[in-house]
């Protein structure tokens, strides 16, 4: 009987043969002296080899890891959220210019409140969960829309009080989070910390359930968590977004922070304060040098503010001291001792009421700004900023319509070849309307669904707004189709959009033309989409 | 549901075994330390699939090779590595010298462990996946698309290959 060959005994010292190859050259070794000592020979290699192998590296350092490395997600998705917050609540300013017809207020999804809810809503499950999934998205398709929306929204918005700030926090949102060119990026999904005594000498970008600054930052901070604290000190802007922001620290910047709870309680802001939280505390210790600009349910002001003071809040409460003016939009204000403010106080308030400021703390002058009643503001005692504020909205419907239909080609092609295929669109946009809040409730009570249902409100929200600019469209391009003189998309929308605003401001009529212009355009956008997808499906098999 | 909480811990008490084992299947030093802080990476990334009733050890070391097998293809820009071995041949040159003893190995470990670091790409790593890792060859069959059969042919070529390179010397501390 021959030996097995090397390559078997190999194998079989591996113990790396099938079950009937190893009987056999175990009963070979049992009989042959000479493949008995290979076997122990090539056992006692295999043990050399892996002693060899095994031989222990404990001097090597173990580095600290760092699970984050594509630099450019955060950054990007830093910018979309920051546009993302700015945008859902400006989109209350331009919802609140629009005219709702006082039947279907109860429709109106952009209180502030409930902005808030969703930017939270959003805010916190991007930034926990939905980082990956959400990143790549909203990056491509929801920037340039909502770069589109949030320039409308403030145009639309400067034409109120406090325009020019909103506007400048929704740029400096933007700005703030373009300039890291050295980037640290830490992410956890425990405690991203720098400890007392360390200095980043970068722009630090962190995403954890708590983020925890006790040292020292020399560039920007921008912080996404359950939780912020900033004990240190950061050189730069902070924008942040988060459960809870506390702010206890020196700050060389501005901060944008979006939270439910924004606790400044002490520490310096060497610049501003922009917040757009349910409930934001600005502590007796606390000291702002530039304006504060918040957007909240309950703002309460105990410490120092340099500048001017912008609240758009359901409760405004001031007990600090205000360098310039102090302006609410508020449901209340109360300004009480031992409040300081040197300029003037300016409450844009739904009765006189609502404002109760305790003698001796305003410098300048109190001013209650009552709201105009909708006859009013319609006809006679200030056409002139009437006018001024239907180009703005015009203008900015415009640039969003020419934006929407150079990035969406389709939209540009909406036909409706009979009467009835009209009032089908209406009916769509009427379900839609109606059904989609409905829906996207019933989806957010279960936690998986939360994450569609505000996706949902966002489309929906953004639907809303572009309905009536692809009616005018629509109706821009019918007219031009007639004269058999076909016109860019531009000319159709510009005409379109002038009829369109006519129409809509015509008093009594105008309410119902409005709201059954939206639906319509509603509707044609839920059709045009659903279309989009079916031929796709159509295309595929 | 695995705790992403504890992967710092588990990264602390597996960096030393994943990076050994990047160097080895790499076969040198400088590239280890990105290969392990990828694997960790990787293995990051996919925790939630992690079964936290398997040995992280185990899974982590997966992953490690899998990624360092990637980059040696990728290096040798060639997917057929560890295929071109002609089985045949391997007779030829088998019993020439004898196996590496325990003594050997002990008293010149640093020039063995050098000597295996010399090993082409295609010997090295099914050696170091087995003596290292402790895959079975079915395992490693898998990791490097061939066959069972194959991978002994691999790991014996790499075991010859070694006690050649230890062979002269050992000649000629006898002479």
């Amino acid at each position: 009987m021959s030996c097995p060959r090397e390559l078997e005994w190999s194998m079989y010292v591996d113990e790396a043969l099938d079950a009937a190859e190893t009987r056999r050259l175990a009963a070979h070794v049992a009989s042959c002296a000479a493949c008995s000592a290979r076997v122990d020979a090539l056992r006692e290699e295999a043990r050399a080899l892996r002693a060899a192998l095994a031989a222990a590296e404990d001097d090597v350092p173990i580095p600290a890891f760092r699970p984050a490395t594509r630099r450019t997600g955060p950054v990007g998705a830093a910018a979309v959220l920051i546009a993302l917050a700015s945008s859902s609540i400006l989109l209350g300013d331009v919802a609140a210019a629009l005219s709702w017809p006082e039947w279907l207020r109860w429709l109106n999804p952009f209180t502030l409140s409930a902005a808030i809810d969703v930017l939270f809503a959003a805010l916190i499950f991007i930034a926990t969960e939905g980082k990956s999934m959400l990143t790549s998205t909203i990056e491509t398709i929801g920037a340039a829309v909502v770069v589109a929306l949030l320039v409308a929204a403030a145009l639309a918005a400067a034409r109120r009080g406090g325009g020019a700030a909103v506007f400048s926090a929704a740029i400096a949102a933007l700005m703030f989070s373009t300039n890291g060119e050295a980037l640290e990026i830490r992410r956890s999904e425990g405690v991203v910390s720098v400890p007392a005594g360390e200095t980043v000498d970068d722009t630090l970008i962190a995403f954890g359930q708590d983020i925890e600054i006790d040292g020292r930052i020399t560039g920007d901070l921008i912080a996404f968590g359950q939780r912020v604290v900033i004990r240190g000190s950061v050189d730069g802007q902070v924008v942040t977004g988060a459960r809870r922001i506390e702010v206890e620290g020196d700050l060389g910047g501005s901060i944008l922070g979006a939270a439910e709870t924004m606790d400044v309680r002490n520490g310096a802001i060497v610049r501003n304060l922009y917040g757009f939280v349910r409930a934001i505390t600005v502590g007796r210790d606390a000291e702002i040098g530039g304006n504060g600009i918040v957007f909240a349910s309950t703002a309460s002001i105990a410490g120092a503010i340099g500048k001017d003071v912008h609240a758009f809040a359901a409760e405004v409460e001031a007990t600090g001291r205000v360098g310039g003016d102090l302006v609410a939009h508020a449901s209340t204000l109360r300004v009480r001792d031992p409040a300081r403010i040197d300029g003037n106080v300016i409450a844009h308030v739904a009765d006189e009421q609502a404002v109760s400021v305790s003698p001796g703390t305003v410098a300048g002058n109190v001013a209650t700004r009552l709201p105009r009643e909708p006859g009013e503001a319609r006809g006679g005692d200030a056409p002139g900023s009437f006018l001024a504020g239907q180009a703005v909205r015009f203008a900015a419907a415009f640039v969003t319509g020419l934006i929407l239909l150079w990035l969406v080609p389709p939209f540009a092609r909406i036909s409706l070849d009979t009467p009835g295929e009209g009032v089908t669109a209406a009916g769509v946009g009427l379900v839609a309307l109606v059904a989609v809040p409905i829906l996207a409730l019933m989806t957010a009570i279960t936690l998986i669904g939360l994450p569609i249902a505000i996706l949902a409100m966002l489309v929906w929200l953004a639907a809303l707004y572009l309905a009536k600019i692809v009616v005018a469209h629509f109706i821009g391009k019918a007219i031009f189709d007639r004269t058999a003189r076909p016109a860019h998309f531009a000319l159709a929308l510009l005409v379109g959009l002038l009829l369109v605003f006519v129409a809509i401001n015509i008093p009594f009529i105008g309410v119902l033309l409005n709201f059954v212009l939206t639906i319509t355009g509603l509707g044609m956008i839920a059709i045009l989409v659903w279309g989009l997808f079916h031929d796709r499906d159509e295309l595929a098999e | 549901m695995p705790d992403h909480a504890n992967f710092e811990q588990l990264y602390r008490s597996h960096y030393r075994r994943v990076r050994g084992l990047c160097r080895q299947l790499l076969g040198r030093a400088d590239s280890a330390d990105d290969a392990a802080q990828e694997a960790f990476m990787r293995a990051y990334r996919a925790f939630d699939r992690y079964d936290p009733a398997q040995p992280f050890a185990a899974w982590i070391m997966t992953i490690a090779s899998r990624y360092c097998i990637d980059v040696v293809r990728r290096r040798a820009k060639e997917t057929e590595l560890f295929r071109d071995e002609d089985v045949e041949r391997v007779e030829i040159d088998s019993e020439e010298t004898s196996t590496l003893g325990a003594l050997v190995a002990t008293e010149r470990a640093a020039e063995l462990k050098a000597a295996i670091a010399s090993l082409p790409d295609k010997h090295r790593i099914p050696l170091v996946l087995a003596y290292f890792e402790d895959a079975s060859y079915d395992e490693i069959a898998s990791a490097l698309g061939v066959t069972r059969n194959h991978v002994g042919v691999l790991i014996l070529r790499a075991k010859q290959a070694l006690r050649r390179a230890m062979q002269p010397q050992r000649e000629g501390e006898s002479q």
